[in-house]
């Protein structure tokens, strides 16, 4: 069973217009978000080879690209998965207590999954929300001005949306 | 051509020459990992930063062609210091496995240390743990620690196998080298980079732990795997204390040759120097039976001399040498033998792949035509003696089945041979002499492009074998006629003289790259 | 109160700016409109003329490199830097979901200067609502005929798309992005030859920083006298800044190119909290040369802060009061380099990460005296020997930190080895969160 879905194909086609016909390789880091998003924040490596077969690309390269960029997980994610700002101007803003209350509240440690799937996080670097932070981002949202009691609550609301 | 001053030295050069090469045909070595003439490239390893006048940071010399009144220095004070940082970082998470390594004595690392470096380290945390000692193809073992990141392994299987098995994962400096998900390194060339390496990140699965090459002596010569003849370099030992089993040979390696293999060899043929310690017929038999050479050539000649020339046929090789092959063709005409092939029908024929590996797996197929051998018709010459067409048989490298001599021994009146390795049906042949492996004698082929090659002795003949001009020599002496020549540079001088193939060389005008004759060229 | 231009931020805040309609009923494409009956070098002289400085951090005139541009019939490119990611700066975003047609504008321009047929947004994949908001302005923008085959039913065409990427700081260096953006690893690619040369595909390109592009609009429909006007000689135009750490209003403003440090920090900032004292500031993201407290009476423009012994770069202002650690500080930033050192070449990869393993282990309290000169030795063996400047930028902040604060950093070593031999653990004071 191919893990190119009908729907996923159109989508594919759509973003190798985007670029010359001989440079498919240009649509192997927006191919791999979609396959990532249609998967619950990770990656398999069926989905990098599936990349790479459709665009002509090797294997290695398509691999490569995924363990190079941070967006990318080929660990499962919880279905909200949660970056906190770790860089300085948010680390001067007090970060550290916004970390240590989301682990505190989830109960796992960084890039492991809460026992119900719905939650992991992960320390990551500037999200360029500087002027806000502390932040933290889930999905496209960006939680800024952060107390870890507003970490706190906006996790809970997001457990409430399930 | 752009005319530039490298240490004062000034020099003119073809332009788009880098300042690596520049500096090499000046004879001042620039040190460096990832460059190679052969691939693409990278700029990555920052160990060739030179200084050059007006540019205001250091420039790699990899990527710098060679500009008109470019003032370059290649050892000021700003380089050296510039290339021990290099050092430093290089060796900072590198591990020190030297004493475990298979690469000690051939190592960049160690080399430039010596070279440019000479401090004791500065880290007081740990290194970074990798992989180490993983196997990822059936001839190369990966250390990830040891690997310097240099990339030269991935623009190899990117750029010339073409089979992508191998990238960089990761990011920084826990980045590794590793095998693409679901990949191994089984390519036909795998084995070139372990050559690649400057380090012993990559190493040789069959070579492991068995000598440490400063104990190995280096020899030019030419692969005998295929019709191509890659130009290659044979290690053999020189420790008596280095020696697991009875082998001298310990490997081959590629060594540059623009116009034949570049700098690159097939893994088939990269391990054929295993065939000159294994399985040889190295001692003299008669009748199956081991015996002195002098009573083998003995009675090779009285079984010779028993048959007619005309019911006499020789069965040749496309493995022998220019010289061995003419030698033979003397002693044909000496004894009024008209009857001679190579065999190369009874040969299996591979595949070739439209690189280097040609489907001939023979290499002097194109020699023997040279000389005007008829290269088939063994398959007749074989029918012919076992119908009674023939009274007697001259076999050299042919490994024929028992079966087969069987039948020839009972139809023939003299079955002779003369191989380098034993093979089923020898017993069966009245004699059985010992032929020299092409690692043990000066000679030449002529691979399929029609270059001329030299091939140069790296080891004695094992045992009593011998080249097989000495041996067509001794059995013409045996049987009354003196040999035209006694060695290989006079043998081929012989062929240069009436040979048009061969005209205008001489073996030992060859050189390291070899040469195209201009008849051959003209036919090829 | 000073009253700041609203150029670059005039549509901030109008949601019905986000589309076509709206944004050219404030006045927008007007600039397009003037670009179309000009010669495309008369463009690229007004530009410069304008004196446009490149504002995703090199400061370069936008004009000259643009003129660098290669001659040919064949394909080039202009790809616009929406990368943002050097710490403490945030402008590019919010001219992206603010104001995307000003964007696009400026992008139209450029390449109608410039040539261009083929242009594309780089955005960061992290910027989700950007690269939403962007791609409905660029579908507008097709669909009104500003881009495609007959840009404003001229003869211009210009096609123009999206791309994402996936995380990775070393995709703001223009070589990064370009390698990224033909689908591998964000490495920067040796210069020689330079992007302008041979850059996307091989072919000629020009990469600009989303700010600097949003500028051109204006340029046109102000012209240079007036844009100048907004700034300092050689430094034209009005200046978004971002201010973030120990203030009382952090937040993304524009103002005249001429304000000072001082004036971004206590007149547009809101100052420091109460109690508390300036320590030390950031100028122009984390890559740049720290300044002191006494330092901060300098204009806020390329050229200034150059001879102040820092740099504008990406206009990121962070602020530390007394309550900062300065050691804790570099020991967050070590982190964020390391991190984000592509791996590429030995100097970066291996002297980030062991600058970063030295400020954690002073952090933790093991540090030695000699561990500070080491790590001004490591990165003089780092600055310049390197493919792209991410060394530098990791090596600045150290010398500079270093320079300005050793003290601090001698006696956190002194202090720490003193607590550990009594076995006490000091609270940090602010803290990174690695």
């Amino acid at each position: 069973m191919s893990v190119v879905t009908p729907e996923l194909r159109a989508k594919f086609d759509q973003v190798v217009s985007r670029y010359p016909a001989d440079q498919r390789q240009s649509a192997v880091i927006p191919l791999l978000h979609l396959f990532q998003e249609s998967h619950g924040g990770s990656l398999t490596t069926e989905h990098q080879q599936a990349v790479a077969d459709y665009l002509g690309v090797p294997m290695s390269k398509v691999h490569e690209v995924t363990t190079f960029y941070t967006m990318y997980s080929l660990k499962p994610r919880g279905k909200q998965h949660i970056s906190i700002c770790g860089t300085l101007p948010c680390a001067l803003c007090g970060c550290k207590d916004i970390v240590e209350a989301v682990q505190e509240k989830l109960g796992v440690a960084p890039e492991q999954v809460t026992a119900d799937g719905q939650f992991s996080f992960q320390v990551v670097e500037c999200l360029a929300q500087c002027h806000q932070g502390p932040v933290m981002q889930v999905g496209d949202t960006v939680y800024g001005n952060l107390t870890p009691e507003s970490a706190k609550a906006v996790i809970d609301a997001l457990g409430k949306k399930q | 051509m752009p005319k530039l001053t490298i240490n004062g030295k000034e020099a003119e050069l073809p332009a788009g020459t880098n300042l690596i090469e520049a500096a090499k045909a000046l004879g001042t070595e620039i040190p460096h990992f990832c460059y190679h003439p052969g691939l693409s490239v990278a700029g990555n390893c920052r160990m060739c930063l030179v200084e050059i006048e007006k540019a205001p940071k250091l420039q790699i010399a990899c990527n710098t062609a060679v500009g008109e009144g470019m003032v370059v220095l290649t050892d000021s004070a700003k380089v050296k210091k510039a290339r021990a940082g290099v050092m430093e970082f290089l060796l900072l998470n590198h591990p020190i496995d030297c004493p475990i390594c298979d690469c000690a004595g051939e190592c960049y690392l160690q080399d430039y240390y010596m070279e440019h470096d000479g401090h004791a380290s500065r880290l007081e945390e740990g290194k970074n743990k990798k992989q180490k000692a993983q196997p990822i193809g059936p001839h190369v073992m990966l250390d990830k620690e040891r690997c310097v990141l240099c990339s030269r392994c991935v623009r190899f299987t990117d750029e010339v196998s073409k089979t992508h098995e191998l990238g960089i994962f990761g990011r920084g400096s826990t980045e590794e080298i590793g095998l693409a998900p679901g990949a191994t390194l089984d390519n036909a060339y795998s084995g070139n980079v372990v050559d690649l390496c400057p380090v012993g990140a990559l190493t040789d699965r069959e070579f492991r732990f068995k000598s440490r090459p400063w104990f190995l002596k280096e020899t030019a010569t030419l692969c005998g795997g295929c019709s191509m003849g890659c130009n290659v370099i044979l290690n053999t030992n020189t420790n008596p204390y280095n020696k697991v089993g009875q082998e001298r040979a310990y490997r081959l390696f590629p060594r540059e040759n623009k116009a034949v293999n570049q700098y690159w060899m097939c893994d088939e043929g990269r391990y054929t120097y295993k065939a000159v310690d294994a399985g040889r017929r190295h001692r003299t038999l008669v009748s199956g039976a081991v015996a002195e050479p002098d009573a083998a050539l003995a009675a090779a000649a009285a079984a010779l001399k028993a048959a007619a020339g005309p019911k006499t046929a020789f069965l040749l090789h496309p493995s022998l040498t220019n010289e061995e092959l003419a030698a033979f063709r003397w002693l044909a005409q000496a004894l009024g033998v008209t009857q001679v092939s190579l065999g190369a029908d009874l040969l299996e024929r591979g595949q070739g792949d439209g690189y280097l590996i040609q489907a001939d797996k023979f290499p002097n197929g194109r020699g023997a035509k040279d000389q005007g051998f008829t290269l088939d018709g063994g398959a007749e010459l074989l029918k012919a003696a076992k119908t009674g067409g023939l009274d007697a048989l001259l076999v050299v490298g042919h490994s024929l089945a028992d079966a087969e001599c069987a039948e020839l021994r009972a139809k023939l009146k003299a079955l002779v041979g003369a191989h380098s390795q034993g093979f089923g049906g020898e017993a069966r042949f009245d004699a059985s002499l010992a032929l020299a492996h092409a690692a043990e004698q000066d000679g030449s082929w002529t691979n399929v492009q029609g270059r001329v090659q030299r091939l140069n002795r790296a080891l004695a003949p094992l045992g009593d074998s011998q080249p097989g001009w000495a041996l067509a020599g001794a059995l013409g002496a045996l049987l009354g006629h003196a040999a035209p020549a006694g060695d290989a540079q006079s043998w081929f001088a012989a062929l240069a003289a009436n040979t048009p193939a061969f005209a205008g060389l001489s073996l030992d005008g060859l050189g390291a790259q070899g040469a195209m004759p201009a008849a051959a060229a003209a036919q090829a | 109160m000073t009253e700041h231009p609203k150029v670059l931020t005039k549509n901030f805040g109008d949601p019905a700016a986000l589309g076509y309609e709206g944004y050219v009923a404030n006045g927008g494409y007007l600039g397009l409109k003037k670009a179309l009956t000009m010669q495309p070098q008369e463009i690229i002289d007004l530009v410069k003329a304008g004196n446009l400085r490149g504002r995703g951090g090199a400061g370069f005139p936008a004009a000259v490199k643009w003129g660098f541009l290669g001659k040919t019939d064949g394909p080039k490119y202009l790809c616009v830097n929406a990368d943002e990611g050097e710490p403490g700066t945030v402008k590019d975003g919010p001219l992206m979901e603010n104001d995307p047609h000003q964007l696009i504008e400026g992008v139209v321009i450029a390449c109608y200067a410039l040539g261009i047929k083929s242009a594309y947004i780089y955005i960061r994949g992290e910027f989700y609502k950007a690269i939403r908001i962007v791609q409905a302005a660029v579908d507008q923008a097709y669909a009104q005929g500003v881009i495609g085959k007959s840009v404003m039913g001229s003869a211009f065409q210009l096609d123009i798309a999206v791309h994402p990427g996936a995380g990775a700081y070393i995709c703001g260096e223009e070589t990064g992005l370009l390698s990224s953006l033909e689908g591998k690893k964000g490495m920067p690619k040796l210069k020689p030859p330079f992007p302008a040369l041979k850059g996307l595909y091989g072919a000629p390109t020009i990469v600009n920083n989303v700010e600097t592009l949003a500028c051109v609009p204006h340029i046109l429909t102000l012209g240079a006298d007036a844009w100048n006007a907004l700034g300092t000689e050689k430094n034209g135009g009005s200046k978004l800044y971002c201010v973030s750490g120990h203030v009382m209003k952090p937040g993304y403003y524009e103002t005249r190119h001429s304000i000072t440090l001082r004036e971004l920090i206590y007149d547009v900032a809101g100052g420091l909290k109460p109690g508390r004292t300036l320590k030390a500031v950031v100028p122009g993201g984390s890559s740049s040369p720290i300044l002191t407290a006494d330092e901060i009476d300098v204009r806020m423009d390329f050229d200034s802060l150059g001879k102040a012994g820092s740099m504008l770069g990406s206009a990121a202002v962070i602020v530390m009061d007394d309550s900062t650690s300065m050691v804790r500080a570099l020991d967050n930033l070590m982190h964020f380099y390391s991190h984000e050192s592509c791996g590429q070449c030995t100097p970066c990869r291996e002297g980030t990460a062991w600058l970063h393993k030295i400020m954690s282990r002073i952090v933790d309290g093991r540090g030695e005296a000699a561990d500070i000169d080491r790590m001004l030795d490591i990165t003089g063996n780092m600055v310049g020997n390197t493919i792209c400047v991410l060394a530098d930028a990791a090596a600045f902040p150290v010398q500079s930190y270093i320079k300005k604060f050793r003290p601090e950093f001698e006696e956190y070593i002194q202090g720490h080895k003193r607590l550990s031999l009594l076995g006490h653990r000091e609270e940090p004071a602010t803290v990174g969160a690695h």
